[in-house]
């Protein structure tokens, strides 16, 4: 089940919290989240539901042995544990997603013909995977204490809000509020706003921002031009940044209907005015994971320059690697490593004196540029629409209509798209009187109904020469 | 309670209404669900029955989806707004283009702007022939197996068949090869302002111009030296709203003139599917601003319809299998018959439970003549 789907909207929304709200007894109603949750998950997973239960119980256990092994200070059964954890977690998230991507290399290196697996992908594997870690390691280093209740860690990795695409909430963000969840009407009507915005993110904007992105990348580019290949690296930022953030909008409204704060993923990225800048405002729960559990134990930057870099290259290539099993995302993850070395050691110094719009602009290249090495697994495509980019090529606007017709059609939502990558919408949010925010209100409530209206417009199929 | 009703007043009214939307779209399903979604031109979809075992299947997901989509409250008004809204959003985009750009297919959903005007892009007509050529060999086959009937093809080239850049497809030229019988003929399109005088701009049917002209090209194909049909009276109104505008909106977006000729024509004693009843009898209000189509004004497609023509000179029986082309000129045509049959193979099954077969029919109905007519798309259905 996906936030966005009208069985998710209609059905499970109102009946869910219709119930959720009505029960006052808090462990019941951590037993309805849980069977809610489980359902969510098994509506669109219905078999490696077990995968993720096997997981989690696996860890509960571990969890148990690194407690036990730690007061008993045999550290180094408790290492054990923390490692055979991370084989159990990585193996399985290895195996469904980089199986293939392995083999293939193998294949092609030493001319083997191993068979590839062709798994499917379990749902949400590679965010469970991650809030799991969070939790074993936080464990293992004492920041946290052991979860007796195998129930609660099963409520934590299952929460339906956050399961599927995040944001990765740490277990100890939220450890208190799976005890105790309390809500007031304020929670409840952030989390109907937050829900309202995210899902208008997803079905209005980055819907129309798919189309275009697809019409050009996925015929022949030979028409586009370099504006036409320029203005689908540009939909396709605005596509994955509505599409994610509007996802991770709905999640944080739904947990927070729920009485769960969880971490804010997004925070308008397009603005920044460095790269820098850019992963602090992108993808945010993702970065501090890889900060928290990969580069601050590496050592960080409190170690030697040469390390330094090293941790900056081992972070970025997981980064990409975490996206994808494919060679693009790797890439992708060390061109950021690359640039940001660049900003670090050089550049930035250069950039704090520029103006404002001279940072935008340099940030705004680079990340379209990181896109499209993002969105085109075909590296050889990747590189010809790189050199596209960059080598004039004049666009004839007809035979542009005619090889990209709804990328001509549909660019008229990049009006909605640019105004709300600003944060207009925090300035809607700042009007405080009655009336103000009435009009607020019913504005949000014209956007929920415009995004139904987008949703319905998938099931309109009519037959023409139908006859009654 | 005041003071927090006070407090939260714009608050309460969003979360007030927003219950009453998802509660809305909770039961509605449920009670009293739509059969026919009519701006659609379709079956509603309906909720399936939810069991222990297929609860958990993709298949019961999609269609609880696809159910939702129509039962919802407001569901097809809110659907016809969309599609409304884009097209006319879309249309005013694709005009402005096709404006500047003369002589040029601009795209717009499944069909194009030329020169402004909704026409569908030519097929590859080497992808077309391949096609034709099945049909051919079927053709050939049901012609040798009956020596005892005439078989007569025409075909209606419609804008697929013509790219208005180049030459029109030499449709004609192939079947006369290709068929074992030199009754052939092509209603042609000559240009683009022939294409525009003979059939309608927001439908993919011929107008009444056209179909005249197809009419006395048939007379002349099946040999028949009759004076055609008189005019007798010709009402037209401004609503035409037909198939190709449906793609775009329908009517709220795309409108044109519809002529209706009534002809001087004797009394048909008419069966639809077995029943007797009134058939192409034109539903055309010209005080009314009713949106109207090809199907009310000519009748829309049945599987079997007969005309009997009590008045008719000849004794000669003429089979016409036929899409809805057909259906402007039966009345025409019946009158040259005594009987004249009208199948339509795309829907005969579906009444009949069982497949057309040409021959056999022509056999047990004591046919003489048996006019293939129909689209290019027609000619290469499988079904006939």
């Amino acid at each position: 089940m996906t936030f966005n789907g009208l069985t998710f909207i209609f059905w499970f929304l109102p009946i869910f919290f219709f119930l959720y709200y009505l029960i006052k007894d808090q462990r019941i109603r951590n037993i309805l989240l849980l069977i809610g949750s489980l359902f969510f998950y098994a509506w669109g997973e219905p078999v490696y539901i077990l995968l993720m239960l096997i997981i989690t119980v696996l860890t509960y256990i571990i969890g148990l042995l690194i407690n036990k092994f730690d007061k008993q200070k045999k550290y180094s059964m408790k290492k054990t544990m923390l490692l055979l954890s991370i084989l159990m977690i990585i193996g399985a998230l290895g195996f469904y997603k980089y199986s293939d991507f392995f083999i293939l290399n193998i294949n092609q290196i030493f001319n083997a013909k191993i068979k590839l697996l062709d798994l499917p992908l379990p749902l949400g594997i590679s965010f469970y995977s991650f809030q799991i870690l969070t939790y074993i390691f936080d464990l293992y280093m004492n920041k946290i204490k052991v979860q007796k209740n195998i129930f609660y860690l099963l409520l934590y990795v299952s929460l339906f809000p956050k399961i599927m695409v995040g944001p990765i909430v740490k277990y100890s963000s939220i450890e208190k509020q799976l005890y105790n969840q309390n809500i007031t009407f304020d929670d409840v009507v952030y989390g109907i706003k937050r829900f309202i915005v995210g899902l208008a993110k997803k079905v209005i904007i980055a819907n129309q921002m798919a189309m275009i992105a697809n019409n050009i990348y996925d015929n022949n580019l030979s028409s586009a031009g370099t504006f036409g290949i320029w203005l689908a690296a540009f939909a396709y930022a605005l596509q994955i940044y509505y599409d994610f953030s509007g996802y991770s909008d709905m999640a944080i409204g739904i947990g927070r209907m729920l009485g769960f704060n969880f971490t804010e993923n997004f925070n308008f990225p397009y603005i920044a005015k460095s790269i820098t800048d850019f992963w602090r405002r992108w993808h945010i729960s993702l970065s501090t994971w890889f900060r928290d559990y990969i580069y601050i134990p590496l050592g960080g930057n409190r170690v030697t320059k040469l390390k330094w870099i090293r941790n900056i290259f081992v972070v970025w290539m997981l980064t990409g690697f975490w996206h994808g099993a494919n060679w693009n995302y790797i890439i992708w993850g060390l061109y950021f490593a690359i640039i940001l070395l660049f900003e670090k050691l050089f550049f930035q110094k250069y950039l704090d004196k520029s103006p404002s719009f001279v940072k935008w602009i340099y940030s705004f290249i680079l990340i379209l540029i990181g896109w499209v090495i993002f969105r085109n697994e075909d590296i050889n495509v990747m590189f010809m629409v790189l050199k596209m980019m960059f080598s004039w090529s004049s666009t004839n606007l007809v035979e542009f209509v005619q090889a990209y017709p709804d990328a001509f059609y549909y660019s008229i939502f990049f009006i909605p798209a640019i105004i709300f990558m600003v944060p207009t919408i925090k300035i809607c949010e700042k009007q405080k009187t009655t009336f103000k925010n009435i009009i607020y209100n019913g504005m949000l409530l014209m956007l929920f109904v415009l995004s139904i209206m987008f949703l319905l417009s998938s099931t309109y199929t009519p037959f023409v020469y139908f006859k009654f | 309670m005041k003071k927090f009703i006070k407090a939260n007043f714009a608050d309460l009214i969003l979360v007030f209404f927003l219950i009453l939307i998802l509660l809305g779209g909770l039961v509605k399903p449920f009670i009293n669900p739509i059969s026919l979604l009519a701006s659609e031109n379709r079956y509603a979809n309906k909720l399936p029955k939810i069991t222990m075992n297929n609860i958990m299947k993709e298949s019961t997901h999609d269609k609880i989806n696809l159910a939702l989509g129509d039962q919802l409250p407001l569901a097809t008004k809110i659907k016809k707004a969309y599609i409304v809204l884009r097209g006319n959003v879309f249309l005013r985009e694709a005009r402005l283009i096709s404006n500047a750009a003369k002589d040029q297919y601009i795209p717009l959903f499944d069909v194009s702007l030329l020169n402004g005007r909704l026409v569908y892009k030519p097929l590859d007509f080497s992808l077309y022939k391949k096609d034709l050529d099945k049909m051919i060999l079927k053709y050939n086959k049901i012609i040798k197996n009956n020596r005892n009937q005439k078989y007569y093809f025409y075909l209606v080239t419609q804008d697929v068949l013509v790219d208005f850049n180049n030459k029109p497809y030499p449709v004609k030229e192939y079947l006369l090869k290709g068929l074992e019988t030199s009754n052939v003929d092509t209603f042609n399109i000559e240009s683009f302002n022939d294409f525009k005088n003979k059939f309608y701009s927001t439908d993919h049917h011929w107008n009444n111009i056209g179909q005249y002209e197809g009419y006395r090209e048939i007379l002349k194909l099946l040999n028949l030296k009759d004076k055609p049909a008189i005019v007798s009276s010709s009402n037209c109104n401004n609503y035409l709203s037909g198939s190709k505008a449906q793609k775009l909106g329908g009517s709220y977006v795309l409108k044109e003139k519809i002529c209706y000729e009534e002809y001087e024509l004797p009394n048909y004693q008419i069966s639809v599917e077995g029943k007797s009843i009134n058939y192409g009898d034109a539903i055309f209000n010209q005080s009314e601003n009713k949106i109207t189509n090809y199907g009310s004004i000519y009748g829309w497609d049945y599987g079997q319809i007969i005309y009997t023509n009590n008045d008719s000179v000849r004794n000669n029986n003429l089979l016409i299998v036929a899409d809805s082309m057909s259906n402007s000129i039966n009345k025409l045509l019946a009158n040259h018959f005594k009987n004249t049959h009208i199948i339509d193979v795309r829907h005969y099954k579906r009444v009949y439970g069982k497949k057309f077969e040409v021959n056999e029919y022509a056999k047990s109905h004591n046919i003489n003549d048996i006019l293939i007519l129909g689209t290019g798309y027609y000619f290469i259905n499988e079904d006939l």
